[in-house]
């Protein structure tokens, strides 16, 4: 027994247990910070990272490359400002200016180069239609790299991509009746790679007698071009921190509820009500802050998601049956990019048209000829025209909500049918001419609010305020607290990297490309395994080269401004999410039932 | 590991590793400097040095490493075309050095240039201009062999001008520095002095009938990264001396404030083509063609300074006898990025991460390094200073006629936007759309305003400063204390702003919308236009191919024809004392009135 020990049936002296209570005390805050981050971190990195499980062989040695390209363009993200203090950079002045560290431009070709040979690789073992449009996308690029190598129409430098690119097809061709085998990749990325650099050095040697350096401006054209390639990741990127603050909100009440007696929970609300009262006189003073009509219309938008769910239940025929917050949250990795996926669909033909037009520009293709095509693409990137592919993609999740909820699945139906109404609203409000109308995050989560001191007031007024409600409440107004701060995660981030626009989108790259490989760890016939991660690895590593592009280059607009995007799906997931949790708590609260906010889904599903 | 997963691993690394050094050895196409040991000598790009010649004559010697025409086309036409035919297809690849002295000599201002070039051969001089004499040399007058080293003799001979009209011969030879003389005139130490080279030699020009012409005898000091730090010799008989004065030259303060425009009646303004010359002693008045990718500028003492992107110079105009005519030029190094005047001083930031400022005369004043590039043009303080912002957000205060830092501050965020002076306060905006405010005298953060939003402009006036935003927003502040005053929302892009004191003019592509900036109140609106000027009281709207004056109530007061934006790479709109300009890249400006 040590000396500080209390004997059994011996109380403790008032001095000993104060200074028991005062190391116990911070012991207890850590261990609740420890079990709140290994929930909200560590718990979705473990259900979404890779699992190395019946990998064929070499494939991990693969994985390890891919992964030390994504965390080479992670660091020249990070040390971007170093990087440019430190180097040589190439200058370019125009109507815009580009910079760019000149002596780490030929990593970002091998990370591009990288990409590609991911994406062909997992091409060979794919259904027939996705890898006939990867493979025409890949052979495209590489005759784009070689048009700038324009001395002779054919040229060492197009020679090299034209046998490449044939030797591309034919191999896949060939490949594709068998299973992955490593040595595809080690033909197919230096048969890429090689072309690549002949393409480029002889575009390079060409010019640099003249003290012209086409390095620059070449990677500049190229990510400009397929840079919007990274659009569905980004939009996807866009969801990580509203799905962080929500996983944060659920699991600190859980955690406070469980760790710490009643009284902590209703302490802990009353900070949270101040906290959103001053929030809430905030949003009504500022001259910034929230409109009537766009409370109005958020108010507007919580009630058709709260319609579209009671509809949903219905058609399932299990009326009381609502999703818990934890699973919705859970769910939203998933959904996010297929959702991107889609609302990105216009950049597929733009991007090929795009190559195609050079590439037969290059050949000799006379310039009128090839302005219809030209015009015709432009029309996909009018406002207009992404209008109407949000407004299409809107309406075919909520199409998709009801089949599932027909079938009898719950959560998915409820998450998609509410991103759908938030994606149909900001679909619909510019096309009317009624973007001033339209919603936005602190009209939410004011509604939200102001919903929650109204249920408290009723509920406590009628004395029916039961610990699960109060409980449910604090879930509540924390996830709206949360929700109007959550650029807590990359704000800092962004000081630390001192350059705008790229945080918001790291982040969300990060914590994708670590939580959000489960789809890859599964397998189908049409769709093995050994694709599926190759297919994760490579669209992981280019969205992460086309944002060190930008860093490097510190211009949001130097290739595709992915911030703009992740902002995108930062408004139509982030507030989905925000309104689905809080439709599901406030039921529970209304309801009087505990809200599961602790329940992983891991091993449990009724989806 | 098993010997196949081994296998697998290695192989891959291997390839990896092989298509990486393929794509990173294609990516080195580094253009290799010719000239052999004679290219040690050359300065960098941008280089200064300066001049003082035994008759009390100061120099500013600026130094130009280009590749290709750029530099050739910039010559007078006769030697421009020499040069040319003498390098026939080489052109392209000519490694060129341009050594240009501007020399200030009581109030009077001389420009000459030396085209000098790196081959094989070693440095040779392909044609000089701006003196009494010119020269274009066929073949080039060898000044350094490649293999040059103390002991080396040489000679080379041939036309120094077109035509045979003038031949030359020149004999030299290099030696380790002994000349007291020139040593003397050099004021370099023994240590300074392992890195030079002496030459000497004599070169005899003579006409086409074989009379002499001019005899030079001269003894140069070349010292690595420097070019010719000294010279020695005669002209002619008459002795001849230059080497670095014993400390650097000062500006003479630059307090002038520019006066601001004021259009009187408009009845005789036209449009009038003006041609863009500058004179030569030689060779006669020649063309020089302004390829611009920034907005002129104008001094207080009514200079058109504008970046030429053809040879990155900066050049300064006035309008003389209906020709705007070139002052001086001058090469600060790189590619101007910005250019800005503040009363009566230049300054422009480059590709080299440099400051730059010039005098009304040319005379380059100061150069501070910066950490990062500056893309925004730096704001004229009004008393001064002029504000500089740093694309990694760093915001200084640079004092003009020294270039010290008065105060520096940083943001946490970058910066691409100029800074806006309204009273006595700077405000920045950064690319995460917060608004800072510094005391202009103290630097200290008067108050800061996130809004959250991209900024794509920001103009001041009544104590207000206005920030158009990239959603489609106009925000009023109160300058002083931060206070949001209106918002408005605006259709298409910005693309430029005047103040008429009471009121600001905001211009899109799709509305020019007239805003009281301290309520938001909009007086009038028209159509969208694509730039503005004002004298303060009427503004000038340029569309595509017409400028209309609108008064301060919106009444337009005439329009004019002018060069169409659609046919032209860059137009920039300029506002003069009693009319306008409108410059193009490599075509002649247009005035409207007498600017």
């Amino acid at each position: 027994m040590s000396a500080d020990a209390t004997p059994v049936g011996v109380s403790a002296t008032p001095v000993a247990r104060r200074r028991s209570a005062f190391v116990r005390g911070p012991l207890l805050a850590w261990s609740m910070f420890v079990e709140l981050f290994d929930h909200v971190l560590a718990d979705s990195y473990r259900e979404g990272r890779l699992r190395a499980k019946a990998w064929p062989l070499g494939l991990r040695a693969i994985v390890v490359l891919a992964i030390c390209g994504y965390a080479l363009a992670v660091l020249g993200i990070v040390f971007s400002g170093l990087l440019r203090e430190s180097l040589e950079l190439s200058v370019t002045v125009g109507s815009e200016t580009l910079s760019f560290p000149r002596p780490v431009l030929w990593m970002l070709l091998l990370l591009v180069v990288l990409s590609m040979a991911l994406l062909q690789t997992a091409a060979l073992h794919v259904s027939a239609w996705l890898s006939t449009a990867i493979t025409i996308l890949v052979v495209l690029i590489l005759q784009f790299a070689s048009a700038p190598d324009s001395f002779d129409l054919f040229s060492p430098g197009r020679i090299a991509t034209l046998v490449a690119g044939i030797g591309l097809i034919v191999f896949t061709i060939v490949r594709r009746r068998y299973r992955f085998a490593w040595w595809e990749f080690v033909v197919i990325l230096p048969t890429i790679g090689i072309a690549f650099a002949v393409a480029s050095g002889r575009a390079l040697a060409t010019s640099a007698p003249s003290g012209v350096d086409f390095g620059p401006a070449m990677l500049s054209l190229t990510m400009t071009t397929l840079g919007q390639l990274a659009v569905p990741a980004a939009i996807a990127a866009g969801a990580a921190v509203a799905e962080l603050s929500a996983s944060t909100a659920l699991w600190a009440v859980g955690v406070v509820r469980r760790r710490l007696p009643a009284v902590a929970l209703v302490i802990g609300l009353v900070i949270v009500i101040l906290w959103r009262v001053w929030a809430l006189v905030v949003a009504f003073t500022d001259p910034d802050g929230v409109s009537p009509l766009q409370l109005a219309t958020s108010l507007l938008l919580i009630a058709a998601i709260a319609a579209l769910w009671y509809a949903l239940s219905l058609l399932r025929g299990r009326r009381r049956l609502v999703p818990s917050a934890s699973r919705l949250v859970d769910r939203m990795g998933s959904v996010a990019t297929p959702i991107a996926a889609a609302l990105a669909i216009t950049l597929a033909p733009l991007v090929i048209t795009l190559l195609v037009v050079q590439v037969l520009f290059a050949y000799g293709v006379p310039l009128d000829l090839l302005a219809w095509p030209q015009a015709a693409v432009a029309l996909l990137t009018t406002s207009t025209a992404i209008g109407i592919v949000r407004l299409v993609v809107g309406l075919t999740t909520i199409v998709l909500a009801v089949i599932l909820a027909r079938r009898g699945i719950r959560t998915i139906p409820e998450l998609i049918g509410g991103i759908g109404v938030v994606t149909v609203t900001v679909a619909v409000a510019p096309l009317a001419g009624l973007g001033s109308w339209l919603w936005t995050s602190g009209g939410l989560t004011a509604v939200a609010t102001v919903g929650c001191f109204a249920l408290l007031a009723w509920f406590g007024i009628r004395r029916q305020l039961t610990m699960r409600r109060v409980t449910g409440l604090a879930v509540a107004l924390l996830l709206a607290a949360f929700f109007d701060q959550r650029d807590f995660v990359s704000d800092p981030l962004g000081a630390v990297l001192g350059f705008t626009g790229v945080a918001f989108v790291l982040f969300g790259f990060v914590w994708s490309f670590l939580t959000g490989g489960g789809g890859a760890n599964e397998t189908s016939r049409k769709y093995p395994r050994p694709a599926r991660l190759l297919l994760f690895l490579a669209n992981s590593v280019f969205g992460v080269t086309v944002l060190a592009f930008t860093a490097l280059a510190r211009n949001p607009d130097a290739s595709i401004n992915l911030g703009a995007f992740a902002e995108i799906g930062d408004q139509l997931f982030g507030t989905g999410l925000l309104v689905c949790a809080l439709l599901s708590v406030l039921a529970a609260v209304v309801a009087d039932r505990m809200p599961p906010i602790e329940g992983k889904t891991a091993g449990r599903s009724d989806d | 590991m098993r010997p196949a997963s081994l296998i697998a691993a290695g192989s891959i690394a291997a390839v990896v590793l092989v298509t990486g050094a393929t794509i990173a050895v294609a990516d080195r196409q580094t253009t290799e400097v010719l000239g052999g040991a004679a290219a040690k000598y050359l300065p960098a790009d941008g280089y200064l040095e300066w001049v003082l010649d035994d008759l009390g004559t100061l120099r500013m010697s600026e130094s130009a490493r280009t590749i290709g025409f750029s530099n050739i086309l910039q010559l007078p036409v006769s030697a421009g075309a020499s040069v040319v035919g003498d390098l026939g297809d080489d052109v392209r690849i000519a490694q060129l050095w341009r050594e240009s002295a501007t020399g200030f000599s009581g109030g009077e201002l001389t420009q000459t240039t030396e085209l000098h070039r790196l081959s094989e051969e070693g440095l040779t001089l392909l044609a000089g201009h701006g003196g009494s004499v010119g020269f274009a040399y066929s073949p080039a007058l060898l000044e350094l062999p490649a293999d040059v080293a103390p002991g080396s003799t040489w000679r080379s001979e041939g036309d120094a001008l077109p035509g045979g009209i003038m031949t030359y011969t020149a004999d030299h030879r290099a030696s380790e520095p002994t000349n007291a003389e020139l040593i003397a005139a050099s004021g370099l130490d023994d240590a300074e002095l392992a890195a030079c080279l002496q030459t000497e030699g004599a070169s005899v020009y003579r006409d086409s009938s074989g009379a002499t012409l001019l005899e030079i005898t001269e003894m140069d000091l070349w010292c690595e990264g420097r070019g010719r730090v000294a010279i020695v010799g005669t002209v002619n008989g008459s002795p001849v001396a230059q080497g670095p004065p014993s400390s650097t030259p000062t500006a003479a303060a630059t307090d002038a404030v520019a006066a601001p425009p004021g259009w009187g009646a408009i009845d005789d303004w036209r449009p009038v083509e003006v041609e863009i010359r500058y004179p030569d002693a030689f060779f006669g008045e020649q063309h020089l063609l302004v390829s611009l990718a920034n907005a002129p500028r104008r001094t207080a003492s009514g200079l058109i300074v504008a970046a030429d992107q053809n040879a990155d110079d900066l050049v300064a105009l006035r309008l003389d006898s209906g020709l705007l005519q070139r002052r001086w030029f001058a090469h600060p190094g790189g590619e101007i990025i910005a250019l800005a005047t503040a009363g009566d001083v230049t300054v422009v930031t480059t590709s080299l991460r440099q400051v730059i400022a010039y005098s009304d005369a040319g005379q380059r004043l100061w150069t501070m390094d910066t950490r990062e590039l500056v893309f925004a043009p730096p704001a004229d303080a009004g008393n001064g200073s002029v504000i500089v912002v740093g694309l990694d957000g760093i915001v200084s205060r640079v004092d003009l006629p020294t270039g010290d830092i008065v105060w520096q501050r940083k943001l946490a965020a970058d910066v691409s936007l100029p800074a806006t002076v309204a009273g006595d306060s700077v405000v920045v905006i950064d690319r995460a759309g917060a608004i800072t405010t510094f005391a202009l005298d103290s630097g200290e953060t008067v108050w800061s305003e996130d809004t959250g939003e991209t900024a794509s402009s920001v103009a001041t006036s009544d104590g207000a400063i206005v920030v158009a935003r990239e959603d489609g927003i106009f925000g009023g502040y109160d300058a002083a204390s931060g206070d949001h005053l209106w918002e408005l929302r605006y259709g298409g892009f910005l693309r430029a702003s005047a103040d008429l004191g009471d009121a600001l003019v905001l211009v899109t592509n799709e509305a020019t919308t007239a805003v009281e900036a301290r309520s938001g109140i909009v007086r009038w609106t028209l159509a969208g236009a694509q730039d503005v000027v004002t004298d303060g009281e009427r503004i000038v709207l340029f569309e595509d191919s017409r400028a209309r004056l609108v008064d301060a109530t919106g009444g337009s007061e005439g329009e004019w024809s002018i060069p169409s934006l659609a046919l032209s790479i860059y137009r920039y709109a300029l506002p003069g004392v009693d009319g306008f300009w409108v410059f193009r890249s490599n075509q002649p400006a247009v005035m409207v009135g007498q600017p």
